[in-house]
């Protein structure tokens, strides 16, 4: 068997999509990556195997057979709901998004539970941001704030942001200055110049009284050795300092911010602190978005429907309110009666409660591999493994989009091209 | 003449029923069969009112004349009930659901058991007062929106969730007990009075606007002391308060308060009134 090597291939583990992987593929196998991290190394290597069985309702199933109980499980429910998509590329969220419309039903992502909020916070006050391309080859100050690319994002600092060598940061490393904040000792703090260990809940605070230290306001109630978030304002001062000495910083943000009290608040103050920053020097914001495409989502879903997230089309045009039509708090509230999870698996990433209440409604599952959901949902569909069998779009963290090839073949169908054949008979279903 | 429209929740719904044509101001003239024929949304299907409520309409002459409409039941999985009504009354006995009163320009809403989320958000006029606790976001904004309430007052007996008031632009907010995080956010102008505990991080980014809370622990270090006061508003406001059946106890017409100015990030014309003696 000869082996074909596949170079400046996209790895679709992680938000950043390095896109210099190089795949050794052998009788329609990869055997082997180079330039890649642990967990894209083995997604890229196993991301294709373990498929499941097609199966309707426990019994295995054509595909024929799968696309018609979907279909009529979806085009019966009074409240469906269409979910996930943060593996899956922008083709297929398209259709997704027409197949919610045509249902009239509810649409949600992944980022409504990882970083939504900061979607959100974008709305309202915006988002001084820049590409990673730009961090890399400018940024001499890069702060990660509730995030560990160490482990989450593991080539984000040699590509692109601590140690990668740019056009004007020859030196790499040696011409960054890196700070960390976060609840604990990580490995990516370990790396830092500067680590702030802060009170977990405590970031608006501190965000607040950041941006009054750049805005040189006075705070009376406040001394130098006075704790903000569990760090004595004098070592606050300090990052105040690093910022307005530095000629282009980068505030890199991870679900801790997103996640912890707050949430969208924390990102909104965060990214006015930057702003305020703007007054001195260039400083900009970036999400540290995980799943690989789920930025992709918002993009989509943003010029499909003008909302990045919890959306409803029960009145047959998009309404958008998180809270009300976000996926975790309409499964715990019981208002959805059937669901349609495209590339994600809930039953690992949603709580107890949101989970228990799928188990109890009819559940549509693609996915590319065997997962937790796979193992009891009413119609399972296994599909091609986007970035390996199947080809398309996705959006990386700095909102670049990058596209995907295919580079094995699969027995399998894309999810775009079971999306189409699942809407179509919902449309004839419809129209009878 | 006065009308008196007393409607029975025959069955919970099972999945959520939006119900914003269940307004006392727009059945002034509608007879029990029109009423059963209001189209609500269930899910994503158009039902008849009539499937999920039952009751009766009385017409006397005496009194005073306008709208009275009842709603008996657990109303919690139904939204909007009330939602832009102008004028009358609507009296629900029991829980209600998300978007109560939103939008409303007049009139009255009396809920005798608990609110949900974004109760009376965007309203402009009107009471609402409710006995049980409310939810999120009380006469605040939608996202996307610049301004939350603009008139009128919202009573609440017991809690309030998070947000309360957030982006609000006028009127009245009253919480009896306590209240969760960000009360005021980004508030412009109107008064929010959290007559228990509240939340952490109150008022913060208010432009203007009155926020009375009784301990401080969580003020921002972007508000600035001002001074000690008896505001000359505060007897008013209180016997207003008193109008509208809610006494506040421990608050005398006699208070002292601590104001407070801030946030200092968006111009400091805010405050924030402490209670001293409460
Ligand atoms: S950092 Fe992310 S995109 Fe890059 S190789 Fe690792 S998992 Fe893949």
């Amino acid at each position: 068997m000869t082996v074909t090597v596949h170079k400046d291939v996209v790895c679709t583990f992680c938000g950043a999509l390095c896109d210099d992987l190089e795949m050794h593929v052998e009788d329609n196998r990869v055997i082997d990556v180079k330039n890649v991290c642990g967990i894209g190394r083995s997604k890229a290597l196993h991301g294709d195997n373990d498929k499941p069985e097609c199966r309707v309702r426990g019994q295995q199933a054509t595909l024929e057979q799968a696309y018609d109980a979907a279909a009529e499980i979806l085009s019966r429910a009074k409240s469906p709901l269409v979910y996930g998509f943060s593996s899956t590329v922008a083709e297929a969220n398209r259709v997704g998004v027409e197949l919610a419309e045509i249902l009239r039903g509810g649409l949600d992502n992944c980022s409504s539970y990882c970083h939504g909020p900061g979607v959100l916070a974008r709305q309202h006050v915006g988002l001084p941001t820049c590409t990673l391309g730009e961090a890399k080859n400018r940024a001499d100050l890069v702060v990660f704030w509730g995030a560990n690319p160490m482990e989450s994002h593991m080539r984000h600092f040699s590509r692109y942001s601590v140690q990668a060598k740019g056009m004007y940061t020859p030196l790499g490393r040696k011409d960054r200055k890196m700070v960390v904040v976060d609840v604990r000792p990580t490995p990516s703090s370990k790396n830092a110049d500067l680590f702030f260990q802060v009170i977990p809940g405590s970031d608006y605070e501190i965000a607040t009284v950041l941006r009054a230290l750049v805005c040189e306001l006075p705070l009376p109630t406040l001394a130098d050795d006075s704790l903000v978030g569990g760090v004595p304002l004098s070592k606050w001062k300090e990052l105040v300092a690093l910022f307005k000495a530095c000629k282009y910083g980068v505030v890199f943000f991870g679900i801790g911010l997103t996640q912890s009290q707050g949430k969208d608040l924390n990102i909104e103050q965060l990214i006015r602190l930057v702003g305020d920053c703007n007054r001195h020097t260039r400083v900009y914001a970036m999400p540290m978005r995980g799943h690989a495409n789920v930025n992709g989502n918002n993009q989509v879903f943003v010029w499909q429907t003008g909302y990045p997230l919890a959306i409803s089309f029960n009145r047959g045009y998009p309404r958008f309110n998180p809270g009300e039509f976000s996926v975790i708090d309409m499964l715990n509230r019981g208002d959805v009666d059937a669901a349609l999870i495209v590339a994600t698996d809930p039953a690992a990433h949603l709580p107890h409660t949101a989970v228990e209440a799928l188990k109890k409604i009819p559940t549509i599952v693609l996915d590319p591999v065997n997962s937790l959901t796979t193992a009891w949902a009413d119609v399972v569909i296994p599909v091609a493994t986007s970035g390996l069998s199947a080809a398309g779009t996705y959006y990386r963290m700095d909102n670049v989009p990058i596209r995907l090839r295919k580079i094995l073949d699969c027995e399998w169908p894309a999810d775009l091209e079971v999306l189409q054949n699942i809407k179509e008979r919902v449309l004839d279903a419809k129209d009878h | 003449m006065k009308r008196v429209i007393d409607l029975r929740l025959t069955r919970v719904p099972d999945l959520p029923l939006e119900a914003d044509r269940l307004r006392p101001d727009s059945l002034a003239q509608a007879g029990l069969d029109e009423l059963y024929a209001l189209p609500l949304l269930y899910g994503n299907q158009t039902v008849a009112a009539g499937e999920f409520l039952r009751g009766e309409i009385q017409e006397t002459e005496e009194g005073a004349s306008g709208v009275t409409l009842i709603l008996r039941g657990d109303f919690k999985r139904v939204k909007r009930l009330g939602q832009g009504m102008q004028s009358g009354e609507l009296i629900i006995e029991g829980p209600c659901g998300f978007h109560t009163g939103a939008e409303m320009g007049g009139g009255r809403i009396t809920i005798r058991g608990d609110a949900g989320d974004w109760l009376g958000a965007h309203m402009t006029g009107g009471v609402i007062r409710v006995e049980g606790n409310a939810g999120h976001w009380v006469g605040a904004s939608y996202r996307g929106k610049t301004q939350g309430m603009r008139g009128g007052a919202v009573i609440i007996h017991g809690n309030a969730g998070r947000m309360t008031g957030t982006k609000m632009r006028g009127g009245l907010i009253v919480v009896r007990g306590d209240c969760l995080e960000f009360p005021g956010y980004d508030m412009n102008a109107g008064t929010i009075l959290i007559a228990g505990r509240s939340g952490r991080h109150i008022g913060s980014g208010m432009v203007r606007g009155t926020i009375i809370v009784r301990d401080g622990h969580s003020l921002l270090p972007t508000f600035y002391h001002n001074c000690a006061y008896k505001p000359s508003f505060w007897p008013l406001l209180r016997s207003y308060i008193e109008a509208q059946g809610l006494v506040l106890d421990g608050w005398g017409a006699d208070c002292f308060f601590d104001r407070y100015s801030g946030e200092a990030l968006t111009g400091c014309k805010g405050e924030v009134l402490l209670c001293h003696t409460a």
